[in-house]
């Protein structure tokens, strides 16, 4: 039964999919007896008409999509792409069943709504009481996830009692480390600035999104062979991933010190959807004061210009990070190349990640590619051209990186004196600090 | 703030290798145990000693010379009581209990030594006349000797021969110890042989009287 889209922003429109539940008959009739209040859409028969319904438009632009917590194949992919559709997503489910509830928040919906027992008697009052319930939680619809709106898993806003404590509660921070195409030293920046900030007695999660080159794995010297990042990303999109899941699937490198490692090949990007990270980096949080994520260079958004918002976007994991960040460390190479490329990306990266705080680190410095007083040369180009107030200078030291990459391990286990470890330490000491 | 709310599995590292990792030293081990019983095979495989085989066909009875018997060096492992060895026993001059082919081993208990062999066997020299004797009779051959008892024993016809003799077997399986050539090869019609026979001790007087009471046929088996 499909009505077509009123006009007028009077009644929410609503997109039904409750799936095999008896109520979504009570709730019809209770909204045929108070007319005005919410207006059905459509009703959708499964998932996929749910989001076909969403991204054609009906319901107009701002539907509420009221779906089961049951619903086969409900899962974090699915919400953000309603989210995308901008879809007001309110999840049904049994009152009591926390598991059902703390899932529904995992998914990343934008509230919930908890019903009694199903009785056939009491049918009538079932769906009135369901009904006002809708009518609550909308009113408090704040700012709609436009249109653009790829990261919706914000976390869920609390309409009933009874849920489990928000895990993801902002405790700890979150740093990018970025850096433009090339090798400019993203994942050492990373690995040591993790490491020094872990031997600050400051609890650290490291984490590899690079979606094109992960080594995070290969420069711990690790042996595993599976993802953990891609496990903890399966989990969210199942809208299980709490403190204790992600830290089942990140390992422990040294107290303080845990890793997520990325893809085991750079063709399974897929495997680190852009929703599932958001959630995971929410999780993370709570998990560790500071988590350090090693990012891909590539923030072009292809497949929204040539395909459409639903594709699997492979940079998704990078932008999303980079959403996410307090901090973000742009690594770029100490050499007219790698500098050039550093300063061009800087405002694409300022304007991805809005909310952060920008540093710059020009990584490899050394006196051959820049001639005599590298520092000072570099410091001015990069403050005239590139606008940064904040530039670390991270001096090369190629023999110390060469001796911890054969080794496996980090400059702090293998070369304690090594200047580039110096330079990192500082900065883990202005994070600590900030 | 800090303190670790859940506990993650520790991540597996490559650890560089040291000298007192438990399974290089089981490792080693394990190469020091196979090359040891390694040794001790190859040692025992090549342990070899030195027995007396007959050279030629020896039948039961024969004295031994040394032309009858040859060293080989073989390796027998626990059977090596059960044959003569060298250095150990000498078997020149010693009797064979029972045949050996050419090439066998010399069992020990078929060489007896010739006191314990003179007991139970004597030596008889028979008379053989021309064309009743294998061509090729030599020393160790086996033959069962016929008498034929007859009133004119030489000088007859065949035909007569064979209506008025009545050959017997005297003895079966007497080995031949020596042949005596009785001229320089010029033998003529009536020239014989006289072969000398290695037979039990308790056959001996029927031979004697059968050789007394007629003319002596060696037959043998032929041989392959």
């Amino acid at each position: 039964m499909s009505v077509g889209p009123a006009r007028g922003p009077a009644a929410g429109l609503v997109l039904l999919a409750l799936g095999a539940d008896p109520r979504e008959e009570a709730l019809l009739a209770a909204m045929d007896r108070s007319p005005g209040r919410l207006k059905v859409a459509r009703r959708c028969v499964d998932l996929a008409d749910l989001l076909a319904a969403a991204e054609a438009g009906v319901g107009g632009q701002r539907p509420v999509a009221v779906v089961s917590g049951s619903l086969a194949r409900l899962d974090g992919v699915a919400v953000s792409r309603l989210a995308a559709a901008g879809a007001f997503v309110v999840a049904v489910v049994d009152r009591g069943d926390d598991g059902a509830l703390a899932r529904a928040a995992g998914l990343g919906v934008a509230a919930t709504v908890a019903v009694g027992a199903w009785t056939a008697a009491g049918a009538a009052d079932d769906g009135h009481s369901l009904l006002a319930d809708l009518v609550g939680v909308i009113a408090h619809r704040g700012s709609p996830a436009g249109p653009g709106g790829s990261h919706p898993a914000r976390p869920a806003p609390k309409v009933d009692d009874g849920g489990s404590d928000d895990v993801a509660s902002v405790l700890g921070r979150l740093v990018a480390v970025w850096g433009p195409v090339g090798a400019p030293g993203r994942t050492t920046v990373a690995v040591t600035l993790a490491d020094e900030l872990s031997r600050r007695q400051v609890e650290t999660l490291l984490a590899d999104a690079d979606t094109y080159g992960p080594a995070l794995g290969q420069t711990l010297g690790s042996l595993d062979e599976a993802s953990s990042l891609a496990a903890a990303a399966r989990d969210a999109n199942a809208g299980a991933l709490d403190v204790e899941a992600l830290a089942r699937s990140a390992r422990l490198v040294r107290p303080g010190l845990r890793v997520l490692t990325g893809v085991t090949r750079p063709d399974r990007w897929p495997e680190l959807p852009a929703s599932a990270l958001a959630v995971v980096w929410r999780v993370a949080r709570g998990l560790a004061v500071w988590t350090v994520v090693d990012c891909g260079f590539c923030l072009e958004q292809d497949e929204e210009i040539a395909y459409d918002t639903v594709a699997p976007r492979r940079n998704g994991a990078t932008l999303t990070t980079l959403a996410a960040a307090d901090v973000v460390l742009a690594v770029g190479g100490a050499d007219p190349v790698g500098l050039q490329r550093l300063i061009r990306t800087l405002p694409d990266v300022r304007a991805l990640a809005p909310q952060a705080t920008v540093k710059v680190v020009v990584n490899q410095v050394r006196s051959g590619p820049v001639g005599r007083r590298p520092e000072r040369r570099l410091l001015e180009t990069v403050q005239r051209y590139g606008g940064a107030d904040s530039v670390l200078l991270v001096p090369a030291d190629r023999a110390g990186l060469d001796a911890a990459m054969a080794a496996g391990r980090t400059l702090a286990e293998v070369v304690p004196g090594s200047a580039a470890r110096t330079a990192l330490m500082a900065l883990a000491v202005e994070l600590t600090q900030s | 703030m800090g303190a670790p709310v859940a506990s993650s599995p520790a991540l597996a590292r490559l650890a560089r290798p040291r000298w007192t990792d438990a399974r290089l030293l089981l490792g080693v081990l394990l190469v020091v145990a196979s090359l040891a019983t390694g040794a001790r095979v190859m040692a025992g495989a090549e342990r070899t000693g030195q027995v007396w085989a007959a050279s030629r066909d020896l039948a039961a009875g024969l004295q031994l010379t040394s032309a009858d018997v040859q060293v080989r060096e073989v390796r027998l492992g626990v059977a090596s009581g059960n044959y003569l060895t060298v250095g150990a026993q000498d078997p020149v001059g010693r009797v064979l209990a029972r045949p050996v082919s050419a090439g066998d081993l010399l069992p020990a208990a078929a060489v007896l030594p010739q006191a314990q062999a003179a007991q139970a066997r004597r030596q008889v020299t028979v008379p053989v006349s021309a064309f009743h004797y294998p061509p090729d009779l030599a020393r160790g051959a086996v033959v069962d000797v016929y008498v034929s008892t007859s009133s004119s024993p030489a000088g007859l016809s065949t035909g007569q021969a064979a209506s008025g003799g009545d050959p017997s077997l005297a003895i079966a399986g007497a080995v031949v110890v020596a042949v005596t050539d009785p001229g320089s090869g010029f033998a003529g019609p009536d020239a014989s042989v006289g072969v000398v026979l290695n037979v039990p001790a308790d056959q001996v007087p029927s031979l004697v009287a059968g050789v007394r009471a007629g003319a002596v046929d060696l037959v043998q088996e032929p041989q392959p």
